[in-house]
């Protein structure tokens, strides 16, 4: 039951990447990328990463899929169309796509099974996580946790300093 | 259900980025690709996790999952300078097609 879950979400997931990469609507492949990530989200779940799953949802999908819907309405006209790459590229980016696949799919399969353990726990309970990226011991995660607090404002401010127009008006 | 399945999915996932990566003009619509390839990667972080790698060494799921959790919020620190640079250029030229932005190119 579980493993026809998994594999009917694997397949629209990778039906809705096509999307994303062919429609040549924008808009229409912005809403394959919020399914695409949506299902990447219940494929967490599945995992038993829930909390990953729920940052997911919520940086992802509450967060960058909505800046992205932004940028695709303040830059185009709904309606447009992109225009069709010539078709030489299309072969070359066809064959790197194959071989990227090709390489990543031997190496997969050469993975294994893995040992699948008990699906009924959670990967990792939250307060065992919390206490691991606040430790600054051996194993501990404080460094990554500061420095990524300190990039998140540096981009955050960089974005404003990009983002507005440059004639000295209030943003 | 397994660790081949879940890295086979993934691999799907990022050689259909890399072909939008490569194939599309607009700005948006290649950052959604990357989006893809990047959301790929996560997917690895979780699955070895969950079934642990290959090699022989101590099965430690919980720095997989916070290892997941990091490169999200890397991700979208990412995405918000991008859609910044989205923004500025569009207000500048009018248009976001990747061939016409080379201003600097030598």
């Amino acid at each position: 039951m579980r493993d026809a879950f998994f594999y009917a979400v694997g397949a629209a997931m990778l039906g809705l990447a096509a999307i994303t990469v062919l429609a040549r609507n924008l808009f229409r492949a912005a809403l394959g990328l919020l399914g695409v990530l949506l299902g990447t989200a219940v494929l967490f779940l599945l995992l038993k990463a829930e909390l990953v799953a729920l940052v997911q949802v919520m940086v992802y999908i509450g967060g960058i899929m909505i800046f992205v819907l932004y940028a695709v309405l303040l830059t185009s006209e709904l309606g447009g169309r992109m225009a069709r790459p010539s078709p030489a590229k299309l072969a070359l980016a066809a064959a790197v796509a194959a071989i990227s696949l090709g390489f990543l799919g031997r190496l997969a399969m050469r993975a294994g099974p893995g040992e699948r353990g008990d699906m009924s726990t959670a990967i990792a309970a939250l307060k065992p996580l919390g206490a691991r990226m606040l430790n600054s011991g051996p194993g501990g995660f404080l460094i990554p946790f500061e420095l990524i607090s300190l990039l998140l404002l540096a981009a955050m401010v960089g974005a404003i300093a990009v983002a507005r127009d440059g004639k000295g008006g209030s943003p | 259900m397994n660790l081949s399945a879940c890295l086979l999915l993934a691999a799907g996932l990022f050689a259909i980025g890399a072909y939008g990566l490569l194939t599309r003009r607009n700005l948006i619509a290649a950052l959604m690709s990357l989006e893809l390839m990047v959301n790929a990667a996560l997917i690895n972080f979780v699955a070895f996790a969950r079934f642990g790698g290959p090699a022989a060494g101590p099965h430690d799921p919980e720095a997989g999952s916070l290892f997941a959790l990091f490169a999200v919020a890397v991700t979208a620190a990412e995405m918000a300078l991008a859609l910044a640079i989205v923004i500025a250029v569009h207000r500048q030229r009018r248009h976001l097609d990747v061939r016409e932005l080379d201003g600097l190119h030598g």
